[in-house]
């Protein structure tokens, strides 16, 4: 399966990015949910997860590769699931606009 | 990666019972002791980690050993003479493939890997049929059709060899043709090679690879995914009409005497037998449980339910990943002593250098008969099966979408990703993309574990089921409840007696699996004067079958609508197990959740909780207890272990039109849910804007109580996070404090006064929620 969206992510949806790095969970607007839609339904196949490391307290990023498939690890380590949202945000934004979010 | 693991032969034993533990363990050693688990959330928010070590003789250190799951479903036949003495022979069956291009499998084989002796009928490496013969000195002779055939499409496969001239003739026949595809063939071929006449077993959807360490049981190899239907041998070479005759079953009495074995499984689909219908009467059995009770080569569409048209359902659904009893050496047995009072256990073993590689292996221990004390825990473990190992978060669907969190993986996500020999959930598909109907829990089940994290639980803790329920019963420990803990398959096969003797039954976060001596035994309960404290969401929901000989397994056909992770094909809604019409327990005749609890699966989202606000209903005198101590605008449960509320993942309604008793009062309802809440999809008739929690009525969950007969009540709270409310701030809440109202009250044998009062006019889910039982206006009095 690749994504379920079909939305494509363009200049105007570059306003939401604070807004998803300060509430990146919770009541959104109908736009960030269209945004968010097509970022977190992308295929398994190098879908961004976060690795539980020390329960609560830390956690990997990594990539799937795929049904019965190894993960891939990145050096990221965060200390919470918001931080952890940002991080794969930022990957994934970089993945869908070739743009580096710092 | 986890490198130690176990089960149990039993799930629920009382004093003076003996239960088995099966380890495979990667260390040298590992150690055991038996715990009592109190509460298993890991976070720091929550009440910790408690749990009771329990000093039994099975306390000590044990030398590990790795313990393989050989996993793949087959048919298999003994070795016996008259299948030791083929001279020229026939081998034929009908295929419906799912996975023909997936490698070498076995449809009808008598072939040992071992030595590549023997024959076998197969889909080869091009997708097509072929066969091979071995003559366990190196020679191995195969003649194929080469061309793959079309997946989900029924085939005769079938082949000859005449010991005479050694030719060998293959045939594959698609039942359906399309116009431009080249899938049909036949191949005729000499051969040097004479078929070894091996003592291997005959095996159908797979090849002998050997016994299993022990010994007492075969290791399928070359596994086939796919349905098989009508396979046979029989003596000398077949033309094509006497393959014709065989498949029909109407032999001449020559042709039958001819016949090898001619194996019908429409004959014990509920069974974990084969039957052979010719004199011979060269029986076997089916390991692993493949899907029985599905649609036939030749199902006309006109029955929809085996039982009614049999003949039509003679096909068994194989899958290379099914697992039904991973069938692991003992490790340890206890033996309840009557000190153990009734609760949840674990076998706690730790392994590897500094122990902090560890398993938990659960169980309960009921009380001893006439020693019950007057609450029960009613442990879900129909449901923990459903969910066991589940693949959320790994396999290819849209989860994240469904959570609206990010994923987070717990190491037994990622060692069951990776091992799919531990077997998949209700909610999973197996490799070749089918829904899967059957679940064990004769295999270690990783997610029913204290600590265990799920991506469904929600921000917070993110615990489900097993794990979840432990906010239950730490919340009635701390608060000093007396309890035991029995499990719903106690109640399937005990029934109602079971419950009898408590005075409250209390359910866990998410008894959505009922089988239906489950679903009659609790209804009766209920008004034969039991009363009922229903403590989660999207309960009584699923229809499942137990099997009748095969212990400890559950099989669910998903049909015809509901919140589901796959659909069953048509002509495939009544289990193999029983030929109970499965799917939602609403479709089923005056049953169904909101008879039984008032309330019924309304909406589902998996990020953030929220809280109850009072409605008219509970300034009712019926209910004045509930809300003793809790302030008339005071919001209930804005806080919480499960997504910080007590209103969250699975919610349920009141809705007269599915059976909420008209007298019933709903006192409470959740709102301003994310719009990662929806409305159910068996709510919805046509799909229309604006079914998100934002914006839709159907979005919440109720609280809901009535009266039933003979003095009975049910509270439901309708939520799958209430529970993950109830040790918050040390238990002192009001989620708490309304719960014990409750509870307290329901302990108390008293009558709940019954005023007869005319019947009301029907409300809609709407009036319900802001009118109440009485009038707006009466209520603001
Ligand atoms: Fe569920």
């Amino acid at each position: 399966m690749t994504t379920m969206t079909r939305y494509q992510i363009s200049d105007a949806d570059r306003k939401w990015i604070d807004h998803i790095r300060q509430q990146p969970v919770g009541i959104q607007p109908p736009e960030v949910i269209r945004l968010l839609n097509r970022l977190r339904g992308e295929a398994i196949e190098g879908k961004y997860c976060l690795v539980i490391d020390r329960p609560h307290k830390e956690w990997v990023v990594a990539e799937m590769q795929g049904r019965g498939k190894p993960l891939k690890y990145h050096n990221i380590r965060v200390s919470s699931r918001e931080e952890g949202e940002w991080e794969i945000f930022k990957l994934r934004w970089y993945r869908h606009t070739g743009e580096t979010l710092t | 990666m986890l490198k130690i693991t176990g089960y149990s032969d039993q799930i629920s034993v009382a004093p003076g019972d003996k239960i088995k533990f099966m380890v495979n363990c990667e260390h040298p050693e590992y150690q055991a002791q038996i715990v009592r688990v109190v509460s298993g959330d890991l976070n720091p928010e929550g009440p910790g980690i408690i749990e009771e070590t329990i000093d039994t003789p099975v306390n000590g250190t044990y030398a590990g050993r790795k313990q393989e799951i050989y996993a793949g479903s087959y048919a298999m036949v003994p070795s016996s003479a008259p299948l030791e003495t083929l001279g020229s022979f026939s081998v034929q069956v009908m295929v419906w493939p799912t996975t023909p291009r997936k490698g070498l499998q076995g449809l009808v084989s008598k072939w040992s890997t071992k030595d590549n002796s023997g024959f076998a009928l197969v889909i080869d490496e091009s997708g097509g049929v072929a066969f091979m013969v071995g003559d366990g000195n190196g020679g191995v002779a195969s003649v194929s059709i080469g061309k793959p055939m079309v997946e989900y499409e029924w085939y005769l496969a079938a082949a000859t060899y005449d010991a005479d001239t050694g030719t060998i003739t293959v045939r594959q026949e698609p039942q359906f043709e399309y116009p431009t595809i080249d899938d049909a063939g036949a191949a005729e071929e000499k051969v040097s090679v004479a078929p070894a006449m091996n003592k291997a077993p005959v095996m159908m959807a797979a090849c002998y690879g050997g016994d299993t360490p022990r010994g007492d049981a075969a290791i399928g190899t070359n596994h086939f995914n796919g349905k098989l239907d009508s396979p046979a041998i029989v003596a000398g070479v077949l033309s094509r009409a006497e393959s014709a005759q065989i498949l029909a079953g109407n032999a001449s009495t020559t042709l039958a005497h001819r016949t090898i074995a001619a194996w019908d499984f429409s004959l014990d689909i509920a069974e974990t037998t084969i039957t052979d219908a010719s004199s011979h009467r060269l029986h076997g059995k089916i390991v692993h449980l493949p899907t029985r009770g599905v649609t036939g080569y030749n199902w006309t569409g006109e029955e929809m339910r085996w039982k009614h048209a049999p003949e039509q359902y003679g096909a068994i659904k194989f899958h290379d990943d099914d697992v039904y009893d991973s069938g692991w050496d003992v490790d340890f047995e206890l033996t309840i002593p009557d000190s153990m009072k009734s609760g949840i256990y674990a076998a706690h073993l730790l392994a590897g250098e500094d122990r902090n590689d560890e398993e938990y292996i659960p169980f309960v221990v009921r009380p001893a008969p006439g020693k019950e004390k007057k609450v029960c825990f009613l442990f879900p473990i129909t449901s923990y099966k459903a969910y066991a190992n589940e693949h959320f978060a790994t396999d290819p669907w849209p989860a994240e979408i469904m959570t609206h969190r990010a994923i987070e993986l717990d190491k037994h996500h990622i060692f069951l990703n990776e091992h799919r020999e531990y077997g998949h959930s209700l909610y999973d598909r197996h490799s070749d993309g089918s829904g899967v109907h059957i679940s064990s829990r004769l295999r270690p089940v990783l997610n029913m574990r204290p600590k265990a994290q799920t991506m469904l639980g929600g921000d917070g803790s993110q615990l489900w089921q097993f794990n979840a329920d432990t906010h239950l019963t730490v919340w009635l420990e701390k608060m000093g409840y007396d309890f035991d803990v029995i499990t719903d398959e106690d109640v399937h096969y005990g029934g109602t007696d079971v419950l009898a003797p408590y005075s409250v039954v209390l359910t866990g976060s998410h008894p959505e699996y009922y089988s239906k001596s489950m679903f009659d035994a609790v209804f009766d309960y209920t008004h034969q004067g039991g009363r009922l404290m229903y403590m989660g969401g999207n309960g009584f929901y699923w229809r499942v079958s137990y099997h009748t000989s095969a212990p400890g397994v559950i099989e669910i056909r998903r049909s015809e609508g509901g919140s589901r992770a796959w659909a069953p094909k048509s002509g495939e809604y009544y289990t193999g197990f029983t030929c109970e019409y499965s799917g939602l327990w609403r479709r089923q005749g005056r049953f169904g959740p909101n008879v039984m609890a008032g309330v019924g699966f309304s909406a589902e989202g998996f990020d953030i909780s929220t809280y109850y606000r009072r409605n008219p209903d509970s300034f009712d005198e019926r209910v004045k207890f509930m809300f003793e101590g809790i302030g008339s605008e005071e919001l209930i449960g804005d806080f919480g272990l499960i997504g910080g509320g007590a209103a969250g993942l699975e919610v349920d309604r009141v809705e007269r039109g599915f059976g909420t008793p008209p007298h019933a009062l709903c006192v409470a309802s959740s709102e301003n849910h994310t719009d990662t809440y929806l409305v159910v999809v068996e709510d919805i008739l046509f799909n229309l804007p604006g079914c998100g929690g934002q914006e839709n009525e159907f979005v919440r969950g109720d609280l809901c109580f009535f009266e039933t007969p003979n003095g009975g009540a049910v509270f439901s709270v309708s939520s799958m996070a209430w529970i993950g409310s109830l040790p918050w701030n040390d238990c002192d809440n009001n989620v708490s404090k309304l719960t014990k109202n409750v509870l307290d009250r329901f302990v108390d044998p008293t009558p709940f006064p019954v005023e007869k009062k005319p019947a009301p006019v029907m409300r809609d889910c709407y009036s319900w929620r802001v009118q109440g039982a009485t009038s707006a206006a009466e209520a603001a009095e």
